[in-house]
């Protein structure tokens, strides 16, 4: 038997709201009959273009009256959660994107309502459906590295040369700078390779934005007892795309893992893998995809959060692990206010 | 209309020009080094003139109004080339949408049209968009992005994936009928399609009555960019009635030309391939391996275009 199709609302069209309704609109197993946008400009363009596509101007709106099996929430950060709360209350599974809210705080009652009924939702920290990354972990939890010794990770874009306009500067719509909207990312990888933080030393610092961090250096231990640095700025220059570059030492070997290179170097061989180098390319970790918009990790992204709807349980990347990526984005923001002092990562 | 111009059969690529690199962005970062300077751009197209491929695509990259003005000032070279470009750079709409917003970045790049043109949108935007402005305000996107090669002869124009595909999905296809009849008349040349979705594109533009599109798509050995299979976009490939041409056929350099142009030996409907030229002292030779494997790409190039339409 056919599954019926999955209608989904789409909750902001900038960007993302986009590329997901592209994609959710393409899979065979899902359609978009709704979108929400305060701006009349989006909202036209897109509704009188597709005619088929119920919209409205506010969000809770379209989540409180529209039709809907699954909501995707694309909009501005500080709408994150009030947009997931409508969600719950109606028992509607929602996607929503990262990073999941502006401080931990907002998003603490959502948490709790969450673990109380196990409901289908993810949030969209979409490195991890990034072939590269994929097989990083992959040999991270195989143990071919023996015990690990540290960790270095960066995550660079040249996007910010002046004072930027729009939500991602302002500090209330936003909660924050490059660490909060792009090295979250990052910091999401990590956790997902190595488990929860402990504590950070972090130092924030702005140069072109007068509200949010342009850079931010941080000095991570992790609850298993690995240490190591993250460094994460939008302001750098030669970084024609976002660049993720991990660096893993283990007794046994390192792994240097980018948006589209895995090079692992062994001391001795481990199952299949050869000592040496072996390393593997974008060609080589390749997976084609049912339709491919803005990058096949998209794609992924969606199918996965498709499969949590219909399987009625929350997603690959639940509250729990969004919210402890936040709890260490704000335990960075108080340490750097206190100068750098070591600050314990809530729990 | 004036009859529109066969493309060329072998296009000469961009993407070292402008450090793109879909196998590795240090690679990427490492031939921008290589060709910050404009002149060794010209100097490469010059070469591929000499060996006969007189057709170069190029993205609307910020710097490609530079080469394009150093381009236009070698008379002999420029009465031979002919640009493809490639629209929009996607890079800039990704980057500034992140930084000001995707309504700012569009209403900012329409500013930066011709202001006769622009002031015939603002009036109609007064009122609100209705379909003919949105269809004016695509009309005006194109014309921006096509003002750096203002005094270029153009080949053919294409449209970039992101933008195609996502037109896909969101079931926006008849976006691409407005691109198509604006550059075919705007212009006078083919208006193609780039996708990472060849088959769901094909049959959706059959759907729409188009007959022959003109379609560039991924297609190597290695199944590099290529969905959702091999073997459905070879099939698609192979059913007659679209004019493709075929890029990353070397999949970013990790296939070797023989094995790789070996391969697309197989599908003579190949209209027209594009090499990449990162392997600079290897030109001569890959174009060499490329007209042995696929002996009619010369002889096509010469013959009537494809009489292509949208019926309705």
């Amino acid at each position: 038997m056919i599954d019926p199709q999955i209608r989904v609302g789409i909750a902001g069209l900038g960007k993302m709201g986009l590329v997901h309704a592209g994609i959710l609109n393409g899979l065979r197993g899902s359609r978009v009959v709704a979108a929400a946008d305060p701006s009349k400009w989006a909202r036209s363009a897109l509704g009188e273009l597709t005619g088929s596509v119920e919209m409205f101007t506010d969000a809770e709106d379209m989540i409180r009256s529209a039709e809907l099996d699954a909501v995707v929430i694309a909009t501005p950060v500080d709408q994150h959660v009030p947009m997931c709360m409508a969600c719950v209350d109606k028992r509607l599974p929602f996607f929503v994107e990262k990073p999941l809210t502006t401080d931990a705080g907002q998003a603490e009652g959502l948490v709790q309502q969450l673990r109380e009924r196990r409901m289908a939702h993810m949030v969209g920290y979409m490195t991890r459906y990034v072939d590269s990354f994929v097989k990083g972990r992959e040999l991270v939890r195989s143990g071919c590295l023996g015990p690990i010794q540290r960790v270095t990770a960066t995550i660079y874009v040249s996007q910010l040369f002046r004072r930027g306009k729009g939500w991602r500067y302002d500090k209330t719509l936003s909660g924050g700078g490059v660490l909060l909207s792009q090295g979250s990312h990052l910091l999401d990888l990590l956790t997902w390779y190595l488990g929860p933080v402990a504590r950070v030393n972090g130092r924030v610092q702005s140069v072109y934005s007068q509200e949010v961090e342009d850079f931010a250096h941080i000095f991570l231990e992790f609850s298993s007892g690995v240490t190591g640095w993250v460094d994460s700025s939008w302001s750098v220059r030669f970084r024609r795309m976002v660049e993720i570059t991990i660096e893993l030492q283990g007794v046994d070997g390192n792994l240097i893992v980018t948006d589209d290179t895995v090079r692992l170097y062994l001391e001795r061989g481990f199952g299949e893998l050869s000592p040496g180098w072996n390393v593997w390319n974008a060609v080589d970790l390749y997976r084609p995809v049912e339709i491919d918009i803005g990058g096949p990790q998209y794609t992924r992204e969606d199918a996965a959060f498709l499969d949590a709807v219909r399987m009625e349980r929350p997603g690959d990347i639940d509250m729990d692990q969004a919210i402890h990526v936040q709890r260490i984005v704000d335990a960075v923001y108080t340490s750097s206010a206190a100068n750098g002092a070591p600050e314990e990562v809530s729990a | 209309m004036t009859a529109i111009e066969p493309i060329d059969p072998i296009i000469a690529g961009h993407n070292s020009f402008f450090g793109v690199d879909h196998l590795s962005q240090t690679r990427g970062a490492e031939k921008a080094e290589k060709f910050a300077n404009v002149e060794n751009i010209v100097g490469v197209l010059r070469l591929c003139d000499d060996i006969g491929v007189s057709a170069v695509m190029m993205s609307t990259h910020p710097r490609a109004a530079e080469v394009s003005r150093v381009l236009a000032a070698q008379s002999e070279l420029v009465s031979r080339i002919r640009i493809y470009p490639l629209v929009p750079y996607i890079q800039k709409y990704v980057r500034g949408s992140n930084e000001k917003g995707l309504a700012n970045l569009i209403f900012d790049t329409l500013g930066q049209a011709p202001l006769g043109q622009r002031l015939a949108l603002m009036l109609k935007g007064g009122k609100g968009v209705m379909h003919n402005d949105l269809e004016q305000m695509l009309r005006l996107l194109l014309d921006v992005e096509l003002l750096p090669f203002k005094n270029l002869k153009l080949g053919a124009v294409f449209l970039h994936d992101a933008l195609t595909d996502l037109a896909l999905g969101l079931g926006l296809e008849h976006i691409l009928t407005i691109y198509r009849r604006h550059v075919e008349e705007t212009y006078g040349v083919q208006a193609g399609l780039t996708t990472k979705n060849l088959p769901l594109l094909r049959d959706r533009l059959e759907a729409m009555g188009w007959t022959n599109p003109l379609v560039m798509a991924s297609l190597n050995a290695a199944g590099f960019y290529v969905n959702p299979s091999l073997e459905q976009c070879a099939e698609t490939v192979r059913r007659p009635g679209l004019d493709f041409v075929a890029m990353s056929t070397l999949a970013s350099g990790h296939l070797h030309p023989d094995e790789a142009y070996r391969y697309l030996g197989q599908f003579p409907e190949i209209r027209s391939v594009v090499v990449g030229m990162s392997r600079r002292e290897h030109l001569e030779e890959t174009v060499q391996t490329l007209r042995q494997h696929l002996p009619w790409l010369d002889n096509r190039g010469r013959e009537e275009p494809c009489p292509s339409e949208i019926r309705e």
